[in-house]
C-alpha cells in the first residue's frame, strides 16, 4: 500500500513541477511580448490588429519567444541526454561536433559564397550533420560507439574547425567579418517562418526520438553492462541518441548561431531541482532550457538600449561562473 | 480656371503634408550628410553611429552600429522612411522593416566620384526634394587638375586599433580615390582590405602613406609597424592624414578632401 502511495506522490510531484514550469513559461510569454525597446501600448495593440504595436508584438517578439523556447529547449535536452549517456557532467552538445561543423560551413557560405547569404542556415545544417557524422564514424568500431574515441575525435575535429575558421576569417572582408561575428555570438532575431518551420520539424523529430529512448536511457544510468543485461541494446541507443542530438542541436545552431552554456548548465540545474523519471526529466530540461533562453533573450534585447546584445554573450556571462563552480565542486568531491 | 487651380492647390498641400510628416532614420554617414544638405535635419528622427557630420545630426538619437541596430529600437522612433547606405546593409533589419510595412531604401554607396550626384538625386527623389538636388550638385567643388605629372605610389592604411592595421588593395574606395588623384595604389597586387604584413609593405614600397587623421596621435606606433621602416615613405617621412569619412564615404566633402590631399602631396614634392 505504501509503495502505491509513494508512486502516487511522485506522480503528483511531477505533475505539480510541470504545471509550475508551464505557468512560468506563460508568464515569460506575457513579459516577452509586453516588454522591449519599442514601447507597446496594449490598448492600441489589442484594439487595432494593424497597428505597429500589434505588429511589433506578433511579428518581432512572438517568433523570438518561440525560437527561444525551441532552441533553448533543444540545447538543454541534448545536453541532458549526452550527460546521462556519457555519465559526465561536463558534457554538452558541442562535443559531438555540431557547433564547429556548423561554424565551418556558415563561414564557407559567408566568405566564399557571399551571394548565397540567404542559405546560411542550410550551410550550417549541412556542416552540423557532416561534422557529427564524421565524429560518429571515427568513434565507431566493430564493438560500436566508443565514448573515449568520440571525445577525442570531437576534440581533434574541433581543432581542425578552428584552423579552417581562422583561414576563412583571414580571407573575409569587413562586412563578412561582421556577419560572422554576429552569427558566432548567437541571435534569435530570425523572424522568418520559412526558416523556422524546418527547424521546428527537425526539433520535433529529435524530441520524439528522445522521448522514445527515455526508458532505455534511464536504465543506462545503471551502467552499460547492467543495461545490456536488462535487455537494452546499448549501441543502438547511443547511435539513436547521437542522431537526436544532431537533429535538435544541429538545426538550432544552424539557424541561431552559437549559443553557449545552455546545454551545459540547464541539465545541471534541472537535476539539482528535480529527481523524477527520465521521461519527465527530459521534458523538464527542455521546458527549463526554453524558459531560460527566452528570458535571456529579453535581457539581451533590452539591457543596452538602443542596441541588442548577442544572446551568446548573456548566456556565457551567466554560464561561465557556473561552469567554474561545477569544476571546483567536482574536484572537491573527487578529493573527498 | 478654378477647376485647374483647386487640384494644383490640393496637390501642393498634400505634397507639403507628406514632406513635413516624414520621420526619417538615416543609416550611413554620406546619406545623413546629404539629407542635412537637402534641408531635412528636422525630419531625421534617429541615425546610426557613423552619422556625425554636420553637427546638426547629433541632435538625433544614435542607434549604434548599423549591423547591430535593433529593429525594436528603430521602431520606437516611429519612422516613416528608413534610408540605409549599401555598405552598411543590414539584411535582418531590411527584412523586419519590410514585414512591418516601413519604407526602407538602400542607397548605393557608389564607387567613383561620378556616383555622388547619382546618390544625391536618388535621396532627393525619395524625400521629395528633387528641386534641391541640382542646386546641391552644382554647389559641389570640382576636382582640381593635377599640379604635377609625376605618379606616386600611394598606400592607404586603415588602422582600426593597436595591431589592427589593414592595407587597401584594389576594389576598395581607397583604390578608386587614389586613381582619381592620378596616382598608383601601392597595394594594387591585392584585392580588398587585408591585414598588414611586413613583407607586403616592403614589396609595395610606397612613396607616400595615407592614413586616417586619428592615427596622428599614434604616429610613433605607426612608424614601429614591422616593415614600414624599409619603405620610401618612411625614409622621406611622407605621410598624409586623411579624413576617412570624406575620403572613403563618397560624400559631399569627398572632392574637397581629394583636392586637399592633392595640394599636400604637391607641397611635399
Amino acid at each position: 500500500m505504501k509503495v502505491i502511495n509513494l508512486e502516487r506522490q511522485r506522480h503528483t510531484q511531477e505533475r505539480l513541477a510541470l504545471w509550475v514550469i508551464l505557468i512560468l513559461i506563460a508568464i515569460a510569454f506575457g513579459i516577452n511580448l509586453r516588454f522591449g525597446l519599442y514601447p507597446i501600448d496594449l490598448f492600441i495593440a489589442l484594439n487595432d490588429l494593424k497597428s505597429q504595436d500589434f505588429l511589433v508584438m506578433t511579428q518581432l517578439r512572438l517568433p523570438r519567444f518561440i525560437l527561444g523556447l525551441v532552441v533553448g529547449g533543444s540545447l538543454a535536452i541534448s545536453g541532458f541526454a549526452l550527460q546521462t549517456m556519457l555519465r559526465n557532467p561536463l558534457a554538452e552538445p558541442g562535443l559531438i561536433g555540431v557547433s564547429s561543423g556548423a561554424m565551418i560551413m556558415v563561414l564557407i557560405g559567408i566568405v566564399l559564397f557571399p551571394d548565397w547569404i540567404a542559405f546560411t542556415p542550410l550551410f550550417g545544417l549541412i556542416g552540423a550533420f557532416t561534422m557529427s557524422f564524421l565524429v560518429y564514424r571515427l568513434a565507431t568500431f566493430n564493438r560500436g560507439l566508443n565514448i573515449t574515441m568520440m571525445l577525442l575525435a570531437g576534440i581533434a575535429l574541433n581543432a581542425l574547425a578552428g584552423a579552417v575558421a581562422g583561414l576563412l576569417i583571414f580571407l573575409s572582408n569587413e562586412q563578412q567579418l561582421k556577419t560572422l561575428t554576429f552569427w558566432s555570438m548567437g541571435s534569435l532575431s530570425i523572424n522568418d517562418w520559412s526558416l523556422m518551420t524546418p527547424l521546428l520539424f527537425m526539433v520535433s523529430l529529435g524530441l520524439i526520438l528522445f522521448y522514445h529512448l527515455a526508458s532505455s536511457l534511464e536504465v543506462l544510468q545503471l551502467g552499460e553492462r547492467e543495461a545490456q543485461h536488462l535487455g537494452v541494446s546499448v549501441q543502438s541507443l547511443k547511435s539513436k541518441l547521437f542522431l537526436a542530438v544532431a537533429l535538435t542541436t544541429g538545426a538550432s545552431v544552424a539557424l541561431c548561431g552559437l549559443i553557449g552554456f545552455v546545454g551545459l548548465i540547464i541539465p545541471h540545474i534541472t537535476r539539482q531541482l528535480f529527481s523524477f523519471r527520465m521521461k519527465t526529466m527530459l521534458v523538464m530540461s527542455f521546458l527549463f532550457g526554453g524558459l531560460f533562453l527566452a528570458m535571456m533573450d529579453l535581457v539581451a534585447r533590452t539591457i543596452f538600449p538602443p542596441s541588442e546584445l548577442a544572446i551568446g554573450i548573456v548566456t556565457s556571462f551567466i554560464g561561465t561562473p557556473y561552469f567554474i563552480y561545477l569544476i571546483i565542486q567536482r574536484e572537491r568531491r573527487s578529493y573527498a | 480656371m478654378r477647376l485647374v487651380l483647386w487640384p494644383l492647390f490640393y496637390l501642393l498641400i498634400v505634397n507639403q503634408a507628406v514632406c513635413s510628416e516624414q520621420r526619417i532614420i538615416s543609416i550611413g554617414a554620406s546619406v545623413s550628410e546629404i539629407l542635412v544638405a537637402l534641408g531635412l535635419e528636422e525630419q531625421i528622427v534617429a541615425r546610426d553611429v557613423t552619422s556625425q557630420r554636420p553637427a546638426a545630426l547629433l541632435k538625433a538619437p544614435d542607434l549604434g552600429q548599423a549591423h547591430h541596430i535593433s529593429t525594436e529600437a528603430l521602431m520606437s522612433h516611429r519612422p516613416t522612411l528608413v534610408l540605409m547606405s549599401s555598405g552598411l546593409m543590414n539584411k535582418r533589419l531590411h527584412k523586419d522593416l519590410n514585414q512591418l510595412g516601413i519604407a526602407i531604401h538602400i542607397i548605393e554607396d557608389g564607387k567613383t566620384l561620378e556616383d555622388i550626384p547619382k546618390k544625391i538625386r536618388e535621396i532627393a527623389r525619395l524625400v521629395h526634394r528633387i528641386d534641391r538636388a541640382d542646386q546641391l550638385i552644382n554647389s559641389l567643388a570640382p576636382l582640381s587638375p593635377p599640379q604635377s605629372q609625376q605618379q606616386l605610389k600611394l598606400a592607404f592604411l586603415y588602422a582600426r586599433g593597436p595591431s589592427h592595421t589593414f592595407m587597401a588593395g584594389t576594389e576598395t574606395t581607397a583604390d578608386a580615390m587614389i586613381t582619381e588623384l592620378g596616382h598608383l595604389n601601392a597595394f594594387a597586387q591585392m584585392q580588398g582590405f587585408k591585414p598588414i604584413s611586413a613583407e607586403a609593405l616592403i614589396k609595395a614600397n610606397p612613396d607616400v602613406i595615407l592614413i586616417q587623421e586619428s592615427s596622428q596621435k599614434n604616429l610613433d606606433e605607426l612608424w614601429q609597424t614591422p616593415g614600414i621602416q624599409m619603405t620610401q615613405a618612411y625614409r622621406s617621412r611622407s605621410i598624409v592624414f586623411v579624413d576617412t569619412l570624406a575620403f572613403l564615404g563618397l560624400s559631399l566633402k569627398t572632392v574637397d578632401e581629394l583636392n586637399r590631399i592633392r595640394r599636400v602631396l604637391h607641397e611635399s614634392d
